[in-house]
Order: structure tokens, then C-alpha cells, then sequence
């Protein structure tokens, strides 16, 4: 069952291209809930792949199994060559710096201000960084997302929009080789949300990052996916691209796309 | 060779299983909770030392904490310890008074500040300040999941946290017992002082002519052991908070309440070990 779903993931890239995540048959449940039952999949470097998925069918559980968020009760995750699983504290912080983890409500800490926000994961990490090279890196990570203005703002001044674009500036300041969205677009406007999906691409292109996108808006799916995965009741459906996935005969799938 | 060396591993893994699940049954099983709850406390207090000792240090957020216990508590503490020193003396006096034993109020007044009522009141405005504000700020961090954002850029949250926090309440305790107990007395002096004419220098000599060495010891040490309870309870129950908002003001609420009920625990401990060295 396990191989047959893998067999449905078609990756878009070439497959001489490495693999730079292997998820294989993980589980997890809290308590009597099952979230995730036996899902496997691959990321390729360059690659960025839509989870895509009804609210509750273990998407997010998903993806902070890669971070060491949470563990799966079985089944192994690699990440960038590590086994997340047995890695010890102080090499799942290595691997993390390598990840850039993007919250849904963008996890701003709302005693800082975006500078301080920006600058924080920086000291932390590289406490021999001097103010110019903390204020230079600054300034190039709101630049990349457009927000150069806001700087001293507060996290309670800033719009939904501009929220996620500091989030997604504040993992990029890391300059990480692994962007992890989740729900990237919920809670925005259309038109905000289009522009979100925009610096998805952009980051991907300007960064050369690979990005594991979750989300259950069909135009982000469309806009930043190279390859869709479809996860239902914590299991895979489908995957693909776009255009496979869009001709599925699958009801819980198809109600995505016919809505 | 293989195969046999991973049987005896499983094997071996079986017997700790299965003696572990006898030890298990001697406990009832209602009180399960409880004690995964006890082991689960134990393994945080063990983190904060771990990560106490541990280069590198966080002195600025360490320093801010100290700010925000102890300078922003001055006001408060300051008020209700010189009211208690006020209403201390001026209800003992009249028992005194019917003694004939009036010459005895500052040494009465004193010994229940330096011992008792300074260290206790100072532990409980905090608990009910301090350790509501903690728990109340770390579980709407958790909620909001800007701890697993700072968890995701390995940026150790507990160090930053938790570590200074705990370390900041402490410190921060003792110095604001120190601090209540000299507005406690000085304001027991001015009351003395309005109905009896007392003057600064017999009401103090008869201050420290009551209190001994092991009283001022006892004092501050039972103070850091409030503090570092204060911080823990409040750390422990914001950092653990369960999702939603709920969860926050369970996390205060909680903070608040357990801090108290600990704080007399330890005061009782404490009188038993003074006593011992009396």
C-alpha cells in the first residue's frame, strides 16, 4: 500500500537531482487521534512541493516533524542527510539553522520590534556579528520581501500581509536551503495572498531554496508548487503536478478544484 | 552475529519493559498523572541548572528581568510592607501595653518582620504580581507559537526564557525581602514614634538587639528559595501552557496559586531548619 502511494509521487525535477528530504511511512497520533498514518514522501533540491489538504488531515504535524517539533511515533525522517530522529540538541540547532520555518500567523514576537525580530535569531546564532553587518543583514532581508520601511515597527502595527512577509524575511535572514510555509495565505485577501504566493517564487528563484508549501488554497498550490502532494486523514492521495492532480477522480480531491 | 546480538538487545529491552511495568503497578493508577507530572517538573528544574552553567550567557535579557521583577515591584512591595509594619505595631501594642511590656514593641515588631512577615509578604505580592506576569507572557508566547519560532532558529528559548527568569526572581526576591523589611520597620518606628515619643536610635538599638545573625541568614535565604520557587512555578506553567486562550489564563491562575501554596510549604520547611540551628 505503503509503495503504492510512493509510486504515485511523479517528481517534476529531473531525478538526477538529490533529495534533500525523505519522509518514509511516518505515523503520529495525540491520544486517540490518528493524525498522520503512514505518509512518505521526497523533496528535491530547487524543488517546491504543495502539501495540500482539508484543515485537520495532519499538515502542519507534518512538516514540524522535519524541525524536531514534534516525532513521529514511527517511521524515519531525513532532512539535508540527517536523521532528524536521533539527532541530539545541539545538531538538530546545526540542522535547523538550514531550515527556515514560516509560521501561520507568522509568530512575530510582539515585545520586538521588526529589526529587533529580524536581528534576533542573528545574534543568537552568530554572536561575533558586529551592528553593521547585523544592520546590513537587516536591511537586505526587508528589502527581499519589500518592507524596507518598516524597521522600528512594532509586530501590532503592521497588516496580515505585512506580518508574513516579515516572517518569511526574518527565516530568510539565515539564508537557509529548506523554506518551510505553513498556510501561507490563510487569513489574507486575495490580493495580498497573490502577492504572498509572488514571494514564494521569488524567494525560490533569488535563494535557490527548496520549499515544502502547506496549504489548502488551490491558486497558492497552483502559483508556487512544481509538484502537488494531496493528504487526506493523514494519508497520501495523489501527487504530482498541478495539472495531474487537477484531473484526479478522487472526491475528497476533487472538491478542491470544483469549488 | 548480527541477528543474535539485536535479539539480545530486544530481549534485554523486553526485561526493563516488563520490570518497569511491575514497578508501575504499585502505583494506583490515578495517581499516574501526578507523578508523570512530579518527573516532568524535575526534568525542567534539571534544565535550568544544565543550561544555569552553560556558556553562552543571556546578561542583557538576564538584566531586563531584573528590572521588571525587582525595580517595578519597589512601589508595591515598598506600600504594603510600610502599611504592614503600621498595622503590625499598632495592634500589638495594646496587648502589650496591658502587660506593662510597651519597651518591648520594637524588638516584638522585629522579630515578626525579620522572621516572618517581611520574607512572607514580600514571596506573596510577588507571587500574585510577578509570577502571574511570567506565566501570563510565556503561555501567550507558546500559544502564539513564537516559542517553536525561536525553538525552529535555534536560538535555545529556554536559556532566553526560562534560564533568566528564574535566575532574575531569585536574586530579585531577596533584595525586595531586604528592602520591605526596612520600610516595615521604619514605618512601625513613625507609628511608635507619633503615641510613645520614642527616638530613632532606642527604637533601633532595640530592633537589633532582638534579631540575631541566624534571623537576617534565615531571612534572605528562605527569601531565595520563594524567589527561585516564584520563577519556577511561573516559568513552568507559562512554557507548558496548553494551546488557546484559555490556556493562558489557566497558566496564570495556576502560577499564582501553586507559588502561594509553595511558599508556605517552604516557610514551614525553613522555620524547622532555623529551629535546628537556634
Amino acid at each position: 500500500m505503503e509503495d503504492q502511494l510512493e509510486m504515485k509521487s511523479k517528481p517534476l525535477t529531473s531525478t538526477t537531482q538529490k533529495e534533500i528530504v525523505t519522509v518514509q511511512n511516518i505515523y503520529k497520533s495525540f491520544g486517540e487521534k490518528k493524525v498522520l498514518q503512514g505518509v512518505s514522501f521526497h523533496l528535491k533540491k530547487g524543488e517546491n512541493l504543495v502539501v495540500l489538504g482539508k484543515s485537520g488531515t495532519g499538515k502542519s504535524v507534518l512538516i514540524k516533524c522535519l524541525v524536531g517539533l514534534l516525532y513521529p511515533d514511527r517511521g524515519s525522517v531525513n532532512v539535508l542527510g540527517e536523521n532528524v530522529l536521533e539527532l541530539d540538541p545541539v545538531a538538530l540547532d546545526a540542522l535547523r539553522l538550514k531550515i527556515g520555518f514560516n509560521f501561520q500567523n507568522s509568530a512575530l514576537y510582539d515585545s520586538m520590534t521588526v529589526r529587533e525580530n529580524l536581528e534576533f535569531p542573528l545574534k543568537r546564532n552568530f554572536r561575533e556579528m558586529t551592528e553593521k553587518e547585523l544592520d546590513k543583514a537587516v536591511d537586505e532581508a526587508l528589502e527581499s520581501v519589500g518592507l524596507s520601511h518598516t524597521k522600528d515597527l512594532m509586530p501590532s502595527e503592521l497588516s496580515g500581509g505585512m506580518r508574513k512577509r516579515i516572517g518569511i524575511a526574518r527565516t530568510l535572514i539565515l539564508k537557509p536551503e529548506i523554506m518551510l510555509y505553513d498556510e501561507p495565505t490563510s487569513g489574507l485577501d486575495p490580493v495580498t495572498a497573490k502577492e504572498i504566493n509572488e514571494l514564494i517564487v521569488e524567494v525560490k528563484e533569488k535563494y535557490h531554496t527548496a520549499a515544502i508549501v502547506i496549504t489548502h488554497d488551490i491558486s497558492c498550490a497552483r502559483t508556487t508548487g512544481d509538484r502537488i502532494m494531496a493528504l487526506a486523514e493523514g494519508k497520501v492521495l495523489e501527487a504530482g503536478t498541478f495539472e495531474e492532480i487537477s484531473k484526479t477522480d478522487h472526491p475528497a480531491l476533487k472538491a478542491f478544484f470544483d469549488y | 552475529m548480527e541477528k543474535e546480538l539485536t535479539g539480545t538487545t530486544s530481549s534485554i529491552r523486553n526485561t526493563i519493559r516488563q520490570q518497569e511495568e511491575e514497578e508501575r503497578l504499585w502505583i494506583p493508577e490515578r495517581f499516574h498523572p501526578f507523578f508523570e507530572t512530579m518527573a516532568k517538573i524535575a526534568r525542567f528544574i534539571g534544565r535550568f541548572f544544565k543550561n544555569l552553567f552553560n556558556p553562552p550567557f543571556e546578561t542583557t535579557a538576564f538584566l531586563d528581568q531584573c528590572y521588571k521583577i525587582g525595580y517595578q515591584s519597589l512601589l508595591l512591595i515598598g506600600i504594603t510592607a510600610a502599611i504592614a509594619g503600621v498595622v503590625f505595631s499598632q495592634q500589638s501594642r495594646p496587648s502589650l501595653v496591658a502587660f506593662g511590656a510597651q519597651s518591648w514593641l520594637p524588638s516584638f515588631v522585629s522579630i515578626a518582620v525579620v522572621r516572618s512577615l517581611g520574607p512572607l509578604i514580600t514571596a506573596l505580592i510577588c507571587s500574585g504580581k510577578v509570577a502571574s506576569n511570567i506565566a501570563a507572557e510565556l503561555s501567550s508566547m507558546r500559544v502564539t507559537e513564537q516559542i517553536d519560532a525561536m525553538e525552529v532558529s535555534a536560538t535555545k528559548p529556554f536559556k532566553y526564557l526560562i534560564v533568566t527568569r528564574i535566575l532574575a526572581a531569585t536574586i530579585m526576591i531577596p533584595i525586595l525581602t531586604i528592602f520591605a523589611d526596612t520600610l516595615s520597620l521604619m514605618s512601625s518606628f513613625l507609628s511608635v514614634n507619633i503615641l510613645d515619643q520614642t527616638s530613632f536610635n532606642l527604637f533601633f538599638t532595640k530592633v537589633f538587639e532582638a534579631i540575631s545573625f541566624l534571623d537576617i541568614i534565615g531571612s534572605i535565604s528562605k527569601s531565595v528559595f520563594f524567589g527561585f520557587a516564584i520563577g519556577a512555578v511561573a516559568c513552568y506553567k507559562g512554557y507548558y501552557a496548553s494551546k488557546g486562550t484559555v490556556g493562558v489564563g489557566k497558566a496564570a491562575n495556576g502560577a499564582v496559586v501553586t507559588s502561594m501554596f509553595l511558599i508556605f510549604i517552604i516557610d514551614l520547611l525553613a522555620l524547622q531548619v532555623i529551629t535546628f540551628f537556634r
